[in-house]
């Protein structure tokens, strides 16, 4: 599902990642690993193609990224789910809107996206959240509320940078929980986080870095 | 495509009762603007009509030389009838020219001196398109040099002061509404930005959830549509209200020629949409580029 082969992509001349190669396959959750600034986000961003690659083939299900056009950058980030550390949910919407964003932007009826948010919202545990703003929401209802957007449109791959940062140990655990549920729908889940003990019950594959490059596959 | 622009449109909605502020000052604006582009182009028709009035007063005036017979001097006005620039023409004989000497001076010629020693002439009236010093005083030299012609004239000391207050009225009018619409679009398209630059975390967002930047600026277009349909409102509700004022306290003094209505309203909407379209097209374009 994710395919790196020999990726380097860089900010400036030694700051990036250099000649990554790794496999993440269909319905697979792996581990992100290493210390700030080992260029963990940068990997995400390659791959939701934030910034280009410089070097090396990267495949998402099969199609090569750098090769897709930039006006064809939007329809093909519609196949990624993005949950972030600091949850970017839209202040001025609420539960339901911020997780029915995605559907919206695909063009979805409206009668489907109110069936599939409600049944998104009652998986994550939100469903008495539906008219909620962000600002009344925990942490941990946040980040829910991130990865039902993340779900809610059966995205091929998952991405989630640090999801657990700003989170406390079992809310971290119950988010955790929800990303490997994910999986199950056949979704490819890459989680980056510098937090070893979080993840290392969880018996997942991990990938680590360093300084942009891979120390351990 | 339909669920998506039922969507947007709603979004456009909920993003201008949620910035109301902004819209509310940006509408103003587009409203003042309006104002005062109606008001100087209510100057503008007036201006026009009372200068075409006054302008179709304009004539040359011709005597003919003494020694020229009744006939003569009937061809020699028919000659110049026919000339570029001159619309109609009126042929005066010795009794016309008496007779007018009467209505100018209250006396009979005749009974002053004993005899009729006017000379016949001819008084003409002027094309549209020769309305000025310039063309009337070129016409004029043309009819002095014909045979048979003493003097030719025309109030040209008038005419060409006429002629440059208006000319100076239509330049500073341009210049003006240059200004206030190069001014009003600054306004609209900062005051876009403002609510696009509050809006700019929300907008990377929808950038990564897939969003095209068409689907993004399609609401801010839609603001600035309403913003223009609001301003022009708030322009009308003006200009009814100044004419009002004028009716009830100038009419009884001076009759203007009004302006259509219709055309106002027609040219408030029009020139409302075309100020907050650009205003809301450099708004986005700085954030939101192609």
């Amino acid at each position: 599902m994710i395919k790196f082969e020999n990726i380097t992509a860089t900010y400036a001349e030694k700051v990036g990642i250099f000649n990554l190669s790794f496999h993440i396959p269909q319905g697979e959750l792996v581990f992100l690993m290493g210390p700030t600034g080992a260029g963990k986000s940068t990997v995400l961003k390659t791959i939701y193609r934030d910034i280009p690659i410089t070097d090396g083939i990267l495949y998402i299900n099969g199609e090569d990224v750098g090769k897709i056009r930039r006006r064809h950058i939007p329809r093909f980030r519609r196949k990624i789910g993005m949950v972030f550390q600091d949850y970017r949910l839209i202040p001025d919407r609420t539960v339901f809107e911020n997780i029915a964003l995605p559907l919206q932007i695909e063009g979805i009826s409206k009668k489907n996206i109110k069936d599939k948010v409600r049944d998104i919202m009652e998986k994550v545990g939100l469903d008495h959240r539906v008219n909620n703003y962000p600002a009344q929401l925990s942490g941990g209802e946040k980040q829910r509320v991130s990865i039902a957007r993340a779900l809610v449109k059966n995205p091929l791959v998952i991405l989630a940078d640090e999801p657990t940062g700003n989170l406390d140990p079992n809310v971290s655990d119950e988010i955790l929980d929800l990303l490997e549920i994910a999986t199950d729908s056949g979704a490819a889940v890459l989680m980056s986080t510098h937090n070893f003990p979080l993840v290392q019950p969880r018996k997942k594959r991990f990938i680590e870095l360093n300084e942009g490059r891979l120390v351990t596959r | 495509m339909i669920t998506k622009l039922l969507f947007l449109l709603s979004e456009s909605f909920r993003a201008l009762f949620r910035a109301k502020l902004p819209a509310a000052i940006s509408s103003i604006t587009i409203g003042i603007a309006l104002v005062i582009f109606s008001l100087a182009y209510f100057t503008y028709v007036n201006l026009i009509g009372y200068s075409y009035k006054f302008k179709s007063k304009y004539r040359i005036e011709v005597f003919f030389q003494s020694d020229l017979n009744a006939d003569e001097a009937r061809d020699l006005f028919n000659t110049i009838l026919i000339s570029d620039g001159i619309e109609q023409g009126e042929f005066i004989n010795k009794e016309k020219a008496a007779e007018l000497f009467k209505s100018y001076f209250h006396e009979d010629i005749n009974e002053i001196i004993g005899e009729n020693p006017l000379p016949m002439g001819g008084r003409y009236d002027i094309a549209v398109d020769y309305r000025n010093s310039t063309q009337m005083r070129s016409m004029v030299l043309e009819i002095r040099r014909l045979e048979g012609v003493d003097v030719a004239s025309f109030q040209q000391g008038v005419i060409s002061r006429v002629d440059s207050i208006v000319e100076n009225i239509l330049g500073v009018s341009m210049v003006m509404g240059i200004a206030i619409f190069i001014i009003a679009v600054i306004l609209v398209s900062n005051t876009i930005r403002l609510i696009i630059h509050a809006k700019q975390e929300a907008i990377e967002t929808m950038h990564l959830l897939g969003a095209t930047n068409s689907f993004i600026r399609f609401p801010f277009v839609v603001e600035g549509i309403i913003q223009g349909i609001l301003g022009a409102g708030f322009s009308l509700l003006i200009l009814y209200l100044l004419r009002s004022l004028q009716s009830y306290l100038l009419e009884p003094l001076v009759n203007l020629p009004l302006v259509e209505p219709a055309n106002l309203i027609a040219y408030n909407i029009i020139f409302g949409l075309m100020l907050a379209l650009i205003g809301s097209y450099r708004g986005i374009s700085k954030y939101l580029p192609k």
